[in-house]
């Protein structure tokens, strides 16, 4: 048991590898947590060839660190999410955007568990590549181990003073990077015969979630007010200014008081890799 | 060979033509089905024997319940996919003006300004007005503090 010490480190973590779009995006991401938390503490990590080049200085600055990740592949996230500086972290993609100041608070919601993540819920689903490959979903009562992609990679809330969850992230890693290419295939996926799950991290972290038994002892949640910390555009804006918490998670009853967003994730129609947009 | 009518509603106003599910089992044993339109009257304005028939079967009650029920369904329909257009619309226009927002700050002069609030409003603006009365604004006190800073 690890015992964790007292006054943590708080601060915020994103990953930007392979496009300067997403540098771009991560300098953005930054940009608009400084103008809801002043003082709020955030590390890139990055591809050392855009540490090195004097053009991407530039989107450098609003960085406290600025770390070198081992590969260039576009799933160093979790590398960065296991090496974060900070004992309470706030993982995000680097093409979100901050629009509440909410944001300064996220660590108060870990109360006391490991890690807590955004539900992908049923009715968000049609917004997702692929979702479930069974009956068992959460969102139709099931308790156990669910038939779908429960947790969004997008952002993730942890606290590294206990030493599993930085290990968990590196076995995130590790193991997602082995499983894209067929090296790694536990018996808890044959089950799975439709689609293309394998191509996804958010699998290997049901794997880790549910049937790692080096992790049972993690204690996770989800987010009570759980699409505020990650609302992907294609949920919706309405023309006066309202979201769609309420139709992409009609189970729970946050929007009721609180509908607005602290997350907008960029992720559906925007063009990431080239001509259309910076993003 | 048997005959069902159903699910009828009236195409018109005038209620002197239906369209109806035509189920026929025949004699043989096999069965099917069709997409029926059947009028009222024939050629020589009299009463066909499948508008009876389909009378026969369903009252008129039942055929203004299906009409009504095909309407608002069709009206519920069409609000549910302009309004999902008008999200769909919104969320393009928010993803490009953040794109729009994106390009600003690579304005060099925006770009190294420590005026935080007036680059939190650029960040924050709702549309691409907004966003250049602000981005505006930030370039002329840079250009003052620089015109300023010459004289000086």
């Amino acid at each position: 048991m690890n015992k964790k010490p007292e006054n943590p480190t708080k601060g915020y973590i994103t990953v930007a590898t392979k496009r300067i779009q997403f540098l771009i995006g991560a300098q953005n991401l930054a940009e608009s947590i400084l103008d809801h938390n002043e003082d709020a503490r955030i590390t890139l990590f990055t591809e050392q060839q855009f540490i090195d080049d004097p053009k991407c200085q530039q989107y450098l600055s609003s960085f406290e660190q600025v770390i070198a990740t081992p590969s260039d592949t576009n799933r160093e996230k979790m590398w960065g999410m296991a090496n974060s500086p900070y004992d309470l972290t706030f993982y995000m993609d680097a093409d979100i955007e901050i629009v509440h100041d909410d944001i300064a608070n996220v660590f108060d919601l870990l109360d006391g568990h490991d890690m807590a993540y955004v539900n992908l819920t049923k009715e968000g689903a049609k917004h997702f590549a692929e979702w479930n490959w069974g009956p068992n979903l959460y969102d139709d009562g099931c308790s156990g181990v669910p038939d779908h992609l429960a947790h969004c990679g997008g952002v993730a809330l942890y606290d590294t003073r206990n030493t599993l969850v930085k290990e968990f992230m590196y076995d995130w890693y590790e193991l997602f990077l082995k499983q894209r290419v067929g090296q790694w295939d536990p018996v808890e996926f044959q089950s799975i015969r439709k689609g293309n799950f394998r191509q996804w991290d958010q699998l290997t972290l049901w794997w880790l979630i549910y049937h790692s038994p080096k992790y049972k002892s993690l204690k996770w949640k989800f987010f009570d007010d759980n699409y505020r910390w990650n609302y992907f555009t294609s949920f919706g804006f309405n023309k006066d200014g309202t979201h769609n918490c309420h139709l992409v998670d009609p189970k729970r009853d946050y929007w009721k008081t609180n509908p607005h967003p602290v997350v907008i994730h960029y992720s559906s129609w925007m063009d990431k890799y080239g001509e259309k947009g910076f993003l | 060979m048997k005959k069902e009518w159903k699910h009828p509603f009236w195409e018109t106003a005038a209620k002197d033509r239906l369209t109806v599910r035509l189920n026929i089992t025949h004699d043989d044993g096999s069965f099917s089905t069709t997409v029926a339109r059947v009028s009222k009257y024939d050629e020589n304005g009299n009463i066909t024997s499948d508008y009876q028939e389909v009378l026969e079967q369903n009252t008129m009650q039942v055929i203004d319940k299906f009409t009504e029920d095909r309407l608002e369904r069709h009206r519920q329909e069409r609000e549910a996919k302009i309004k999902k257009q008008e999200e769909q619309n919104e969320a393009k226009r928010l993803e490009d003006l953040f794109n729009y927002k994106l390009q600003t700050f690579e304005i060099p002069e925006i770009k190294e300004s420590t005026n935080r609030k007036l680059k939190a409003k650029i960040r924050k603006a709702k549309n691409v007005i907004e966003m250049n009365a602000y981005a505006t604004i930030l370039l002329m006190e840079i250009m003052n503090e620089q015109e300023t800073g010459e004289s000086n």
